[in-house]
Parts: structure tokens; sequence; C-alpha cells
């Protein structure tokens, strides 16, 4: 059996450059399906391009990249993946319920009315669905992103600082509904307590590289005494960057 | 004080644009010096071209103004313990950078019609200049108007621009007709007060900027269904039922972004009424045909630019083209735009049909024209468009960023429509030719898997998600 089979998220050797500028250097990723992975690393790490590589919106330059043993630009692949990238923005010309129309539409969701009614009422848009997005709060707009990214009941789920703007109430609300999906899930995220309540396991990056990947009780290992798993993050970057 | 304009300029234009924009103004002045020749007068025609080009230009400012602010400014900039007449100035100034300057450059296209009669050249050249200052200062403070007051101040627009006509020259439009002086003292007696009024707006920029957001309605008239669709119906419900207008003013860019959704009745109903009067006009010229010619080269150049510059600004890499494979996406975007241009453009068309029935010239080829070379346009229009200026449009009401060099690239498809709007016009044979060219870049753009990825990958790597 080879790492792809098996595998929810499968990126081996993968490089990618804005440019001049290498954005991703030999990354390696496997993610079993149905297991949740945080994507961990300082600004400028790669993990945006390690998503926008997985959704298809990018092509990589080298190396291989599976989403269920799918190609991700390939209609299988973008049926079965949910995106939500940073910071986010709907259809502005288009109102919160049209906007989710629209990708249901788009995305052939079944039952779209009910499926709608779900999302508007879980993330509490109700109140907003015939706003034009434009006059939206930022919190709004990220929980009706969040919506459009998960509407068609993903089986592998790509976030981008997914809590971002999100008041405690709405954060928790977000969470129990991630955690109520049954998919293959991989977070970006640079804040610890946000990887911590959405994934079980964690994937290190710095410049453009898988420097680590384990479980969060093994990373929570690594901290030694008062050290916090911060600290011990930024000590495993440290001596990455040192070896390189 | 020196130190904030060169911040505030360095911040809205680049130096590439700001240097374009200088070489282009000594070019037209100086094209406009060298080209004058003795006594001659303005024509008829084009005494009507440049008021009507004026006119319309103003009112476009009137109802797409807005201050030349961006989003650092409000979080950091107006932080800041600036003086609000420093901060004022340098406002002004970036202004009129991006809205009256293109005013002056009218000097290079009107001195060549006004001879050389040396009171007249210097009251011209005074009565551009105040009229660009007034330009400037209706932009700055436009944005407080609501959409009825901004139509009742462009209809008195259009009537003070008539007043000439009537026996009035307290007018701009003196400076086209003979009476420059008239000109200068009416744009005095305006520039004055409103100079004024968009310091005073200037000074509290922030506030206004507030208010004009909070402003307007939250919801959309009609709610537009997208249940039942299919994937594909649903992109042609989308662009086919509803335009969405993105107001950008500016001449490299952006300058105040607004964003409103019109049922798609509405431009062609306007449409309907503008092939009208074309109509009218065209059956009355009896020598070149000016009006068909103009006409159908402004439709073109409208269309193209609008359609464009509509789907690039409000498209949503993440959504559109996350749903199914990118080439799919692409072509029945394209093909969805290319039917929203015809359907735009059907009563200009009607109105060439009728006209080349009734032998009129030049009207078979702009019927030709009109009706297919500008809808298949639209595709290379947009992919002009994202492979060099793709702006996205997120937050709207402020600049969305510096304007750039590279954001005149964006006028390439201009030069393209205007080519084969002459060539069109002039020749059935050509406008034949021109049909085909078109269908075969059209078949090329929208039916290769590598290119609608390749464009996608170049617009993401952007930033354009």
């Amino acid at each position: 059996m080879t790492a792809m089979q098996g595998a929810g998220i499968y990126m081996n050797d993968v490089h990618k450059s804005y440019g001049n500028r290498p954005a991703l250097r030999g990354l390696s990723v496997n993610i079993p399906a149905g297991e949740r992975y945080a994507l961990i690393g300082p600004n400028g790490a790669g993990k945006s391009t390690t998503l926008k590589l997985l959704v298809g919106l990018l092509k990589p330059d080298a190396g291989d990249i599976r989403v269920m043993g799918l190609e991700p630009s390939s209609i299988e692949a973008k049926r079965i993946t949910g995106y939500l990238p940073e910071d986010a923005s709907p259809y502005g010309t288009l109102s919160v319920r049209e906007n989710l129309e629209y990708i249901g539409a788009l995305r052939g969701v079944e039952n779209l009315k009910e499926r709608m009614d779900e999302l508007l009422d879980l993330l509490s848009l109700r109140d907003f669905e015939r706003y034009k997005v434009s006059k939206l709060s930022r919190g709004n707009r990220q929980k009706l992103s969040i919506a459009l990214s998960i509407i068609h009941r993903p089986s592998v789920v790509l976030l981008d600082e997914p809590l971002n703007y999100l008041d405690i109430p709405t954060q928790e609300s977000v969470v129990s509904i991630f955690e109520g999906m049954n998919a293959t899930f991989l977070v970006s995220t640079h804040i610890m307590s946000i990887a911590k309540r959405l994934t079980s396991g964690a994937i290190l990056i710095s410049a453009g590289r898988n420097i680590w990947t384990g479980s969060m009780h093994e990373l929570e290992q690594h901290a030694s005494g008062s050290e916090t798993i911060e600290s011990a993050i930024m000590r495993l970057i440290s001596s990455d960057v040192k070896a390189h | 004080m020196l130190k904030l304009i060169r911040f505030i300029l360095k911040t809205r234009f680049s130096k590439p644009l700001l240097l374009f924009l200088i070489v282009v103004l000594i070019y037209s002045i100086l094209i406009g010096l060298l080209t004058r020749k003795e006594n001659e007068i303005l024509s008829s025609f084009f005494t009507t071209y440049i008021i009507g080009v004026l006119t319309l230009l103003m009112i476009f400012m009137i109802f797409m103004g807005g201050v030349t602010i961006m989003k650092p400014d409000l979080d950091f900039l107006f932080t800041l313990p600036l003086k609000k007449t420093e901060m004022a100035v340098a406002l002004y100034l970036a202004q009129f950078l991006a809205t009256g300057i293109s005013f002056i450059f009218s000097i290079g296209y009107i001195l060549p019609y006004e001879g050389k009669n040396a009171v007249n050249e210097e009251l011209i050249v005074s009565g551009v200049i105040l009229l660009s200052i007034l330009v400037t200062s209706i932009s700055s403070i436009s944005h407080r108007f609501r959409t009825n007051q901004k139509a009742g101040l462009s209809a008195a627009l259009g009537a003070w621009a008539l007043l000439p006509f009537v026996g009035v020259n307290y007018s701009f439009t003196s400076l086209f007709t003979g009476n420059p002086l008239f000109a200068v003292i009416a744009l005095l007696v305006l520039d004055v007060p409103l100079s004024i009024v968009s310091f005073r707006e200037l000074e509290n920029a922030e506030i206004g900027l507030m208010k004009s957001n909070t402003g307007g309605s939250a919801i959309f008239r009609k709610t537009e269904h997208f249940y039942g669709c299919s994937p594909v119906k649903a992109i042609y419900r989308k662009n086919l039922n509803e335009l969405s207008l993105t107001g950008r003013v500016g001449l490299g860019g952006s300058l105040r972004v607004r964003v409103s959704r019109v049922s798609i009745t509405y431009p062609v109903i306007v449409v309907f009424f503008i092939s009208i009067l074309y109509a009218y006009l065209a059956i009355r010229e009896h020598h070149f045909n000016f009006v068909i010619f103009f006409g159908t080269l402004y439709a073109g150049i409208f269309s193209s630019i609008l359609l464009s510059q509509e789907f690039l600004s409000h498209e949503r890499a993440w959504l559109g083209f996350s749903s199914m494979r990118a080439d799919m996406y692409w072509r029945h975007i394209c093909n969805a735009k290319i039917l929203q241009s015809m359907l735009i453009l059907s009563p200009l068309a009607a109105a060439d049909l009728a006209l080349s029935l009734m032998r009129i010239p030049y009207a078979p080829g702009a019927f030709i024209f009109t009706l297919i070379t500008v809808p298949l346009f639209t595709p290379v229009s947009i992919y002009i468009n994202a492979s060099f200026n793709a702006y996205q449009i997120v937050d709207t009401d402020m600049m969305a960023g510096q304007q750039n060099l590279r954001q005149v690239i964006s006028l390439l498809p201009v030069l393209f429509v205007s080519i084969m709007s002459i060539i069109s016009v002039l020749s059935i044979i050509f406008a034949a030719i021109t049909v085909f060219v078109m269908l075969a870049i059209y078949y090329s753009l929208t039916h290769s898997e590598g290119l609608a990825e390749h464009l996608l990958s170049r617009l993401v790597e952007k930033g354009y998600i």
C-alpha cells in the first residue's frame, strides 16, 4: 500500500514559487482520511499557499498533490472539498441568502433549501439573510463565508484562520459545527488555542518545509517544565532554521 | 506640510503613473499649440462633441466621485496628530490628480480649433483650469448626495451646459462657443464657494466617509433565486437577470468604489432611448455619418470595459472557480457575458438594422459590429484585464489601493475596440472578417483547459481570491 492510498490529503515534495520567491520547498504532508490536522507555522511559512494548492486554485511547480486520491483541479475533487480562505469575502453583489443559493446551485447541493435554513440557523444569520454582503459586519461576513465553504457537506475541509473576527459564542457554535462533520480537516492557524480546539494533530511548517508532524499530545510533550506549547513550537522552528 | 503632501501623493499614485500624467499633459498642450491654425473656428460638430464629452465626464464625477481615501488612512493616518487644514490641502491635490486633471488634458484638443487668438487662448486655458477645479470640488463632495440628488444635480449641470444655445453665456460651454470671458466669470462664481465646501469636507474626510458608509439600504429591492438551477443555469441566471455596476473614478484605477445592482431591464431601457436618439441623428446627418461612427465606437468601448470590469471586480475565485473545473466555469462565464452584452446592446443593433434597411451609409457594418463583434470581444477584454489589472472589490467606498501605471493597461481593450469599430463601420467586408477573427479568438480563449487554469493561477498568485 502506497502512502497516497488511504490518505485524505497527500502532498509529496511539493515546490511552489511566486516569481523568484519560493513559497514551498519540497513540502510533504500525509493526513489519513477522517483525521484533523492543524497547519502551524510563522507568517510567510507557506500555510495559505498549501491550502490554495490543495483546492486547485494554484498549480505546483513540482511535486504530487492528491485530495482523497484525486487531482485537486478535477471536478471530482472540487465536489468533495470545502475551502475557506483567510479574510474571505463572499459575492458583494448578492445578499446573504443569494450567496448561499448561488453557491449551493453551482455545487449541485441536494435539498438546498433545507441545507440553507440549517446553516442560517446554526450560524445565527437568519436575521441577515436579505442583507447585502457589503452591509454585513466583518464577523457576520466570516460566518457567511464558513457557511459557503461547507454548504455541500465536503469530506475534505481546508480552513485558513477560520475563527477570525468571530465573537466567543459564535466561535463555540462554529467549533461544534466542525466537530459534527465527518471529514478530513486541515486548519491553517498560528493560534495554538484554535488549533487545539479544532484538531488532534499538527503539522509544523517553516520556510515552505514540513519540520514536524505528530499528534497534539506529542506536540504538548515537547514543552518542558513551565514552557508553553508556543515556546516549544518556536524552539522547533528555530532549530530548523539553524539546521538550514 | 510638504512632507504630508508627498506622503499622500506617494501612497495614492505610483511614481511612474505621475510621470506618465506629466508626459501626457505636456504632450497634449504641445500638440494643441503646434496644430493651431490661423483664424480657424471651432466647427459645430466638434463644439457639440467637446461640450457633450465634458458634460458627461462631469456627470460621471457627480455619480461616481469620492474622496481619495484608503483603508489604511482610516486605520492609521487619521489617528495621527496632523493639522486638518494641511490634510485638506494634501487630499485636495490628490483629488485633483485623480479627477480634475483629466479636464486639463482637453486643452490640447481645444486649442487647435480655437485658432491663434491670443485673448481667447489665455481665457480658454484659465477657463479649463477653473473647470478642472470645479470638477475636483464636486467629486470630493458628491458622495454625500443621495442618488436622486445626484440626478437633480446632473440635470442642472446639463441645463447649465445648454444655456449658451438659448442666448445666456454664463456657462462653461461658452469656452467653446466664442465667449470664454463669460465662462470664466461663471466658473469663478461657482469655484469659490464649492472649493470652500470641498476643503471643509476634506478637513473632516473621515467623518464624511463614515456617514456615507452607513447610508443606503442594507437590502436589495429584488431577490434572486437559484433553487432548482443546475450549476450552469445558475451562472446564466446570475449574469442575465442582473447587472452589477461598479463606480470607479480615477485615471488609472479606482478612486472610490461603489457597488450597486440593477435588473438587466434598466440598461436595456436606457440603451433603447439612446438608440432612438442615435437613429434620429443618423438619419439627419447628410455627409460623413459621425453619429454612426462615434455612437458605434463608444457603445463598443463602454460595453467591453463595463462588462469586463463588472466580472473581475465581483468574482470570487474561492467560490466560483472552486465549485467546478476552472475551464468549465471560465467558458460559461464568458458565454454569459457575451449574451449579457448582446442583450444590453440589442436596441442599438436594432437601430443599426433599421438604418441599414433605410440604406443609411455605414449602418450595416455598425450593425454587425454592435451585435456580434462587441459581445464576442467581452471575453478578450476580461482576459486582458485579468492578466494585467485584476481589481477585486472587497471594501467599498474608498480607494482600493495605490493607482499605478500598470492599471492604464486596462485601457488596452479600448484600442482594439476602436480599431475594429473603425474598420467594421467603413467596410462590411472588414466587419465580416473581424467577426471571424473574433470567433477564432473567442474559441481559443474559452476552450483551453490549460489557459483557464493558467489564468486562475495567475490571478490567485496576485492575491485575487
